[in-house]
């Protein structure tokens, strides 16, 4: 029986259906048929980050231990920072600076994801959208390894579990959403304006800088201008680590309004941002 | 310069490959002209465009059991039409209906990666070629048997030669039945045993595929094994049809091109 021009094969997608609410679906379901390409793609990288190493998983572990002693280092050896709302200085960092690597690696590795694949991507064609999933999915599995340190360090310093951290899967999901809007964007980009990749430690530093990191919130309000403010309240991340040093350090309940609001515009941004990734994919192997 | 949008409009019949009007361009990276925005601006501002076509105006229908080998010189656009037909690269203009299941052997692997082991590579291929793990374990062991690479298959990719690598690579492209087999030189890789293992597996190919395409550069084996051959020069079909007379006519071009190095001008081309 005939099919359709440029396609193909029943069981696979016709690239150059026009309707989009057909092409999602399309390709909805071809993501569904290449989920263990995902689950490889997350695997191999994680064996990769090791298998060199004779320490093998030990450094999903180590390098945030390693990190808090830097902190700790350059606050304790040359005494910089006090407490922060009676929390010591380290701590304060460290519940920040996890998730922030844990983000800035995700968007790094999306930057430079189409030229690691570029073999796959310029031989097969495949949903190119399961390689930003695999990336996701194994960056997440080391901030996730990394929070037994944190854990381990919260307990060292007193501070038990309590009933607000039930509301840290909440805020998980929340920057999850946020990481997931911006690797698509970033991953096309990086193949289409190259500059991208000289462009993007200039803006991950300005945007460590505008997030309450090594600083609050409160801190922001109290010396910025009502326009830096407003800045400052817009950038997703200022909320979300507001809302972990909350629940985690402060024995309080994050704003539930704003979280949610913020869940449903990156809900929408997420759904655009991969859009845009699907419509550009095609064209990605012509750069290569 | 528009371009002109593929059509939906459905082709009859049930070849695995009908091209019509098939149609690529791509940036011009002759003479030095790696993109830049300065470039982009002039090029604007003069109402000009850095593009060329790699392909123009190729036609072509595949039916059911053909081999067609394509031949040319490096350039030629063997391995754009290869791209396209395997959907890696979709055209500018044109139309291609494509019946069945593609495979596509176009370099030595799919980007193995080298710190992982050949079982490792073995997966993460099939993966990319969207199989799931029960299929990949239906596979592996014929793909262990085709490439007899043994215990090595337990080692870092690294250490393989590059005949090991083209073994393992060829047994993965090759474990799957697809209705259609698309292949670049690949199988003038390994050694002579190899080599003719390769032969026997595509003459296997060709009793089962709807259809398989290989670009090469060996007459012999494009005269060996095709149906019908295709002669690209230029990014446009210079010859389309039987084996012999193709073969023939390309390399009375090539003599005559050794000769006058400006023969090949007065061939029709796109660029």
């Amino acid at each position: 029986m005939p099919r359709d021009i440029l396609d193909i094969s029943s069981n696979k997608s016709n690239p150059y259906q026009r309707d989009l609410f057909s092409q999602l679906k399309s390709y909805l379901r071809e993501l569904y048929r290449y989920r263990w390409l995902t689950i490889t793609v997350a695997y191999s990288e994680l064996q990769n980050s090791v298998i060199r190493y004779p320490m093998r998983y030990l450094w999903w572990f180590l390098e945030p231990l390693l990190l808090l002693l830097c902190y700790v280092f350059l606050i304790k050896v040359l005494g910089r920072g006090g407490p922060r709302n009676g929390v010591p200085f380290p701590l304060f960092i460290f519940v920040g600076i996890l998730p922030w690597f844990w983000t800035i690696k995700c968007i790094s590795g999306a930057s430079t994801l189409v030229s690691k694949y570029s073999g796959p991507i310029s031989q097969i064609r495949f949903p190119i959208l399961t390689l930003i999933f695999a990336l996701f999915i194994y960056q997440t599995l080391l901030f996730l390894a990394s929070l037994v340190v944190l854990v381990s360090v919260l307990l060292a310093f007193s501070y038990w579990p309590n009933v607000n951290w039930l509301y840290w899967p909440l805020i998980f999901f929340v920057h999850s959403l946020l990481i997931l809007t911006i690797l698509p964007p970033v991953t096309a980009f990086s193949v289409f304006v190259p500059d991208i990749s000289k462009f993007l430690p200039f803006i991950l530093r300005l945007w460590f800088y505008g997030s309450p990191i090594l600083w609050d919130m409160d801190m922001a309000k109290s010396h910025l201008s009502p326009a830096l403010k407003t800045l400052f309240i817009c950038n997703p991340i200022s909320f979300i680590f507001t809302s972990y040093r909350d629940i985690l350090l402060y024995n309080k309940s994050p704003d539930i309004h704003s979280l949610l609001c913020w869940l449903l515009v990156l809900i929408f941004l997420a759904a655009l941002s991969m859009i845009f990734f699907i419509n550009k994919e095609k064209s990605f192997a012509r750069f290569l | 310069m528009s371009s002109t949008l593929p059509t939906n409009k459905a082709i009859p019949g049930d070849d695995p490959i009908v091209v019509n009007q098939l149609g690529i361009r791509f940036r011009d990276y002759g003479a030095g002209k790696r993109p830049s925005l300065l470039r982009k601006f002039i090029s604007t501002i003069r109402g000009r465009t850095d593009l060329f076509w790699a392909l123009k105006d190729v036609n072509f229908v595949l039916k059911k059991g053909d081999v067609l080998c394509i031949i040319g010189r490096n350039g030629a656009g063997k391995t754009t039409l290869l791209k396209v037909l395997a959907q890696i690269i979709f055209p500018d203009c044109g139309m291609i209906s494509i019946n069945g299941d593609v495979s596509a052997f176009l370099s030595m692997g799919l980007g193995f990666q080298g710190e992982l082991s050949g079982y490792d590579n073995i997966n993460l291929s099939l993966s990319f070629m969207g199989f799931h793990r029960d299929q990949i374990e239906e596979v592996v062991p014929d793909i262990e048997e085709f490439s007899r690479l043994g215990k090595y298959l337990y080692a870092p990719v690294k250490v393989y030669s590059a005949g090991m690598k083209a073994r393992l690579a060829f047994s993965i492209a090759t474990s799957v039945n697809p209705d259609i087999l698309i292949m670049d030189e690949v199988i003038n890789a390994g050694d002579e045993e190899f080599r003719q293992r390769c032969a026997t597996r595509i003459s296997e190919f060709m009793d089962t595929a709807r259809a398989i395409v290989i670009a090469t550069h060996n007459m012999q084996q494009a005269l060996n094994l095709a149906s019908k051959i295709m002669w690209i020069e230029k990014g446009k079909i210079q010859f389309l049809g039987d084996p012999a007379e193709g073969v023939k006519l390309y390399e009375d071009f090539i003599s005559k091109i050794r000769n006058d190095p400006f023969y090949d001008i007065k061939l029709k081309g796109t660029q």
